[in-house]
């Protein structure tokens, strides 16, 4: 493997992926405003929308790290077109159920949202932002970006 | 040699994220080759777990099992990790 090769130039991640400021009423509506930025790029199929809302009633996506909640919406690779994040920075926490956990209710505050075409490269993405994500003070530095350039332009440089 | 299974939504992602996560953290301890790690979908862990014997669980597991049955989630959060490690070890009777 070319070790240069960084885990965001295998799927496609630019600013115009990346939301500042969503007002979201519920977290269905959080999806909802995500997941049609990637649709209006052309990056996944309709039926991706329902699909994440689906995955996430069944296996919820929230997790409560060190500095804030996130989630980690996702789906199987056949909503997709071409593999893809976007990331939405909420302007109020909305409420997730967190992974694993259903009676843990989180206030999420970043949403990565993954649209990928392999398993292997859904593995590295998430594996990547969980080890970025975990060191204290990273997510407060990306919630206090001004920009989506800066955001995305962050993102590139934290993550291998 | 013991054996854990872990499992999540579809057997591939977080299950995958968190067996690399306790096989660093279970070699750390001192317990380097001495268990192995498998990965399965939350629905096939019914029909796996005789031949297991501890679950780890990124997802939500409804039933109760004869094996003991470890919550993953710090394995992605970081949180809490050295007491699930602490709980693990003291399940598979080490």
């Amino acid at each position: 493997m070319n070790d240069r090769e960084k885990i965001l130039d295998e799927m496609i991640f630019d600013s115009k992926l990346v939301k500042m400021n969503l007002n979201c009423a519920s977290n269905e509506d959080a999806l909802e405003q995500l997941a049609n930025v990637l649709l209006e790029q052309g990056l996944v199929k309709d039926s991706y929308i329902e699909a994440i809302k689906e995955r996430e009633r069944v296996f919820a996506t929230g997790l409560e790290l060190i500095d804030m909640g996130i989630a980690l919406p996702h789906t199987t690779p056949d909503h997709v077109n071409e593999p893809a994040m976007a990331v939405g920075i909420l302007e109020k926490p909305v409420t997730f159920i967190g992974m694993g956990e259903p009676d843990h209710k989180i206030d999420v505050e970043i949403i990565f949202m993954l649209a990928v075409k392999k398993s292997d490269a859904q593995l590295k993405i998430l594996q990547a932002l969980l080890k970025v994500f975990q060191q204290e003070g990273k997510l407060k530095e990306l919630k206090n970006c001004k920009t989506s350039e800066e955001v995305a332009l962050m993102l590139k440089n934290l993550l291998p | 040699m013991k054996k854990i299974l872990l499992c999540c939504g579809s057997g591939i992602a977080t299950s995958t994220a968190a067996a690399a996560r306790l096989k660093e953290k279970l070699e750390e301890r001192g317990f380097a080759g001495q268990f192995t790690t498998t990965q399965c979908k939350v629905n096939e862990v019914e029909s796996k777990i005789e031949d297991y014997d501890l679950v780890v669980s990124t997802a939500v597991l409804t039933q109760s099992f004869s094996k003991p049955v470890v919550q993953g989630i710090p394995f992605l959060t970081g949180i809490g990790l050295d007491k699930t490690i602490d709980e693990i070890i003291s399940k598979l009777g080490w």
